[in-house]
């Protein structure tokens, strides 16, 4: 079967609406690519203000546009704008032919990812890089009649709304986590339940990593080691591992063990995940706490107490304000630590477990829609 | 203020100095002042000539008869090389003989040295400067200061500019009377002085000594501007004049601009002079401004610069054994206060809370033998693009005894906090300065006193026992605000029905392909 083509500057050219027809006080959305984001087009908040408080490089668009934006596009972002608004002139107005292109098709096709793939490499500058327009015009998209279009369209729109979901869904399961956390143990900065209440150098053993130096990084006996990037909320981020030296006393002192917390000392203060030997041999840096557990306690409810303490204010007193924030190992010693009943502990880790296996799961079924949606979209979108 | 198109002159009289190839900003400043004494030499010749003229008296003529060649509007029409060989060879020297005459100012010029290379740069320079309204008083302070406005690098010792907006929050805070004497130890620019003064011409002036005017600033927005005359301060003008400002700094250079910015503003007699005020040759050279000689001392010392501990006063080092400057100044400013005499310096927040010895010993004399009456600290970044630290300003008043210490919290100061410093619209300066006039001790010890908000009280107890500490952050509460959840089976309700509608939705999809 071959597909009709047709020429993105004929059949969806930049074609702003005039602004000399809009009475200047009229309140109208003023948009800019900051609020736009990357890789799906929503729009984050929407601002508003008259319209003649628009700068000179903005032009006038409304919900017969697709706005693409030519700055950075691997950012992917391709907005259809469902009011009328000025917008800076990085979101290119493309205004599609109705007779012969839908306009939610030609959306779906400039964020598919074959087409981003292509684009990325249609760009010219490197610090800011921008699509060159003239390329980007010339551009072939495959047209099959309208019906059709609608239909992909309606289609590509069910599986964004699916993941959409998706990602609702494991929003969900933290919320849970958290909230049977609450259920359990109350909030650990107010104990609410009388916990007795001890000091977490007292009930863990709290190691800080390696010092980097250029020293360290002579080759002799080089080691993976996890640093402040690698530590994400409940989650490591393995995608770039590092390696320094490490001597035998020192893989003694900095070696990682199944159910050890690691703990950023600065940056995000406090942000911490458990380790589950996921490399086989690790170690780690400076920048990084190793809380070692002691039973009653578990790394579970070290985990999000910590959570606690550092997305919700809990920490406030003992990060020392001067400069940058910092959790040294003298502060991190002297948190206060409520310490549940052994029962609840371990029903808490339990329910942890279950959860977080959950959450993987979803997170691996969150992938698949993602597969999913590019495989749709490529077998609609044949693009050579 | 001074209007658009004035600052669009100075900013082209700047690209040329540039274009010429005089790139430091010290030394364009200092060429252009020469060049503007040069004319204000001339003008006040003329000026008393005219008076002579009409009154039959004579007066100490600054310009010989063999030196009419060296009076600007007598060059200022030259052909490029004949002015360039006049301006170097007569008008130069020549400040070495006005010098002759005793004022102070006088007496920094005279070291003068044309470093202009290019004869045309000179007529450039000195055509542009002879537009500059000049003649007008209430103008040449602003102008001036525009002009400093372009000193964007620190120093040979680090000294640099300090943002005029946070001087002028400072001597608000402090209210300055006329008659009292004033001094910064470190004058620099001479900036504290300058705005104390336009301070004073505010506040001494009647209703009638008020002038509304329009003018067209650099965005070609018409904008009231009102000008100060000053009129109440007519029966302390001698004081002001000659008494009043007191300024000392240890870079010949600063000296000159802070002597021309002083005199620009209206204040005909500064006494500025060039000493290193750590020394102990400046209780020689100035017992009274040394000891006991002020009311009002605002400062922004230099925080670094090394130091000879043999050549630093003994009577400093007794109060502070230390190197660091910054803690030396303090020490000096106690000093130089009379009894009662108030402060406001700013200080590096290392002051605050550093854990030497000289660091604590510096604190626990200043709250305990002087009434430490206000911490404010300032965003890391006021002092760009010269320095990151971060500051906080001091505000005591010599003698007693501190009970409860102010603190406030300055988040924005009007300015974006990176090299640019662009206006932005969060500013607590505004507040600050309200604040501060209204803040009442009483509140100390009530429930009123909240130490999580903007500013709050902290009495010196709480302050002895955090060995002196005065770094807001360790007095500052935070509010901690529990993070409220919903029952996890409610949670769980909606996770199953979210998941009720993925299974439906993929249903659908199954069905549509």
């Amino acid at each position: 079967m071959s597909t009709v083509k047709a020429r993105l500057g004929d059949i969806a050219p930049a074609r702003p609406l005039r602004k000399t027809s809009l009475d200047p006080e009229k309140i109208v959305w003023h948009l800019n690519l900051d609020q736009v984001k990357a890789q799906s087009g929503e729009i984050l908040e929407k601002e508003r203000g008259p319209a003649k408080e628009a700068g000179s490089s903005t032009h006038l668009f409304d919900c017969q546009h697709v706005l693409y934006s030519k700055l950075r596009p691997y950012l992917n972002k391709v907005v259809l704008p469902d009011e009328l608004g000025v917008a800076t002139t990085e979101l290119v107005p493309m205004l599609p032919d109705p007779e012969r292109i839908d306009r939610r098709y030609l959306a779906h096709y400039l964020r598919s990812r074959r087409f981003v793939d292509w684009v990325s490499q249609q760009v010219a500058g490197a610090k800011m890089p921008r699509v060159s327009m003239k390329v980007f015009w010339e551009h072939e998209i495959p047209l099959p009649r309208l019906d059709e279009q609608k239909r992909i369209a309606t289609i590509l729109d069910k599986s964004d709304a699916l993941r959409r979901k998706r990602q609702q869904a494991i929003e969900l399961t933290d919320q849970l986590l958290r909230s049977m956390f609450l259920e359990l143990f109350g909030d650990p900065v107010t104990n609410p339940k009388g916990w007795p209440v001890r000091e977490l150098g007292s009930v863990t053993q709290c190691q800080l990593g390696k010092m980097l130096s250029q020293k360290s990084k002579s080759g002799q006996n080089p080691r993976k080691y996890l640093r402040n990037a690698n530590v994400r909320w409940g989650a490591f981020d393995l995608s770039e591992v590092l390696q320094m030296d490490f001597s035998e006393s020192e893989r003694a002192k900095f070696s990682l063990r199944d159910g050890d917390l690691l703990v950023c000392e600065g940056g995000e203060v406090g942000r911490c995940s458990i380790w589950r030997n996921e490399l086989e041999e690790c170690y780690f840096q400076k920048a990084l706490h190793r809380v070692r557990v002691q039973s009653p306690l578990t790394p579970e409810y070290l985990q999000e107490y910590f959570y606690w303490m550092s997305k919700l204010g809990g920490f406030s007193k003992s990060v020392s304000q001067v400069t940058f924030s910092h959790l040294t190992s003298e502060k991190l010693k002297r948190l206060p630590v409520p310490i549940p009943s052994p029962g609840l502990l371990a029903q808490f880790s339990e329910i942890f477990i279950k959860i977080d296996s959950q959450k993987q799961k979803l997170n691996k079924h969150s992938d698949d829609l993602k597969y999913f949606s590019d495989s749709l979209s490529s077998q609609f979108f044949q693009i050579r | 203020m001074i209007t658009g198109e004035l600052k669009s002159k100075i900013d082209k009289l700047w690209e040329e100095f540039w274009t010429g190839g005089i790139t430091n900003p010290l030394t364009v400043i200092e060429q252009i002042t020469f060049l503007m004494y040069a004319r204000l030499l001339d003008m006040n010749e003329r000026r008393d000539e005219k008076k002579a003229e009409r009154s039959g008296q004579s007066f100490n003529r600054r310009f010989g008869s063999h030196q009419q060649s060296a009076r600007w509007e007598s060059f200022r029409h030259l052909p490029a090389e004949q002015m360039y060989k006049v301006v170097k060879d007569e008008v130069f020297p020549h400040f070495k003989d006005v010098a002759g005459e005793g004022s102070l100012f006088a007496e920094f010029m005279k070291d003068a040295q044309l470093m202009i290379q290019k004869p045309t740069l000179l007529v450039k320079a000195v055509n542009m400067l002879s537009e500059l309204p000049l003649q007008e008083s209430d103008m040449k302070g602003d102008l001036y200061e525009y002009l400093l406005s372009k000193l964007t690098t620190a120093g040979i010792s680090g000294q640099f500019r300090t943002p005029r907006h946070i001087i002028r929050a400072i001597v608000e805070m402090l209210d300055p009377e006329a008659t009292h004497r004033i001094a910064d130890p470190a004058c620099g620019t001479g900036g504290f002085l300058a705005t104390t003064y336009e301070y004073l011409l505010e506040k001494y002036s009647s209703e009638d000594g008020v002038i509304t005017d329009t003018v067209t600033n650099e965005k070609g927005e018409e904008v009231e501007q009102k000008i100060y005359l000053g009129d109440l301060l007519r029966e302390h003008r001698h004081h002001v004049d000659t008494d009043m400002f007191h300024g000392f700094d240890f870079d010949s250079t600063m000296l000159r601009i802070a002597a021309m910015n002083l005199v620009m503003h209206g204040i005909s007699h500064p006494d500025i002079h060039y000493q290193d005020t750590l020394s102990q040759r400046f209780s020689e050279r100035f017992p009274k401004a040394a000891k006991d000689g002020f009311d009002l001392i605002l400062a922004n010392p230099p925080f670094k610069g090394a130091l000879d501990e043999e050549d630093v006063d003994p009577a400093l080092l007794r109060i502070v054994k230390t190197k660091k400057t910054e803690l030396l100044f303090v020490a000096l400013i106690m000093r130089m206060l009379k009894m009662g005499g108030r402060s406001a310096t700013i200080v590096p927040d290392g002051v605050l809370f550093g854990s030497s010895r000289a660091h604590q010993e510096l604190r626990k004399h200043l709250v305990e033998d002087n009434q430490l009456e206000a911490v404010i600290s300032l965003p890391s970044g006021v002092f760009k693009p010269y320095a990151g630290v971060s500051t906080a300003i001091l505000i005591f008043t010599k003698g007693g005894e501190t009970d409860y210490v102010w603190f406030y919290d300055v988040k924005a100061d009007g300015r974006s906090l990176d090299d640019k410093r662009q206006e932005i619209e969060e500013n607590d300066l505004p507040d600050l300065i309200e604040q501060f006039k209204m803040r009442d001790k009483s509140v100390a010890l009530t429930e009123a006193n909240d130490r999580s908000g903007k500013c709050f009280w902290v009495g010196k107890r709480d302050i002895e026992q955090n060995k002196y500490d005065l770094s807001l952050g360790r007095y500052k509460e935070h509010h901690y605000e529990p993070e409220e959840y919903e029952h996890p089976k409610e949670i769980l309700k909606r996770l199953r029905g979210v998941e009720a509608e993925i299974d439906q939705e993929l249903k659908v999809l199954e069905e549509m392909l």
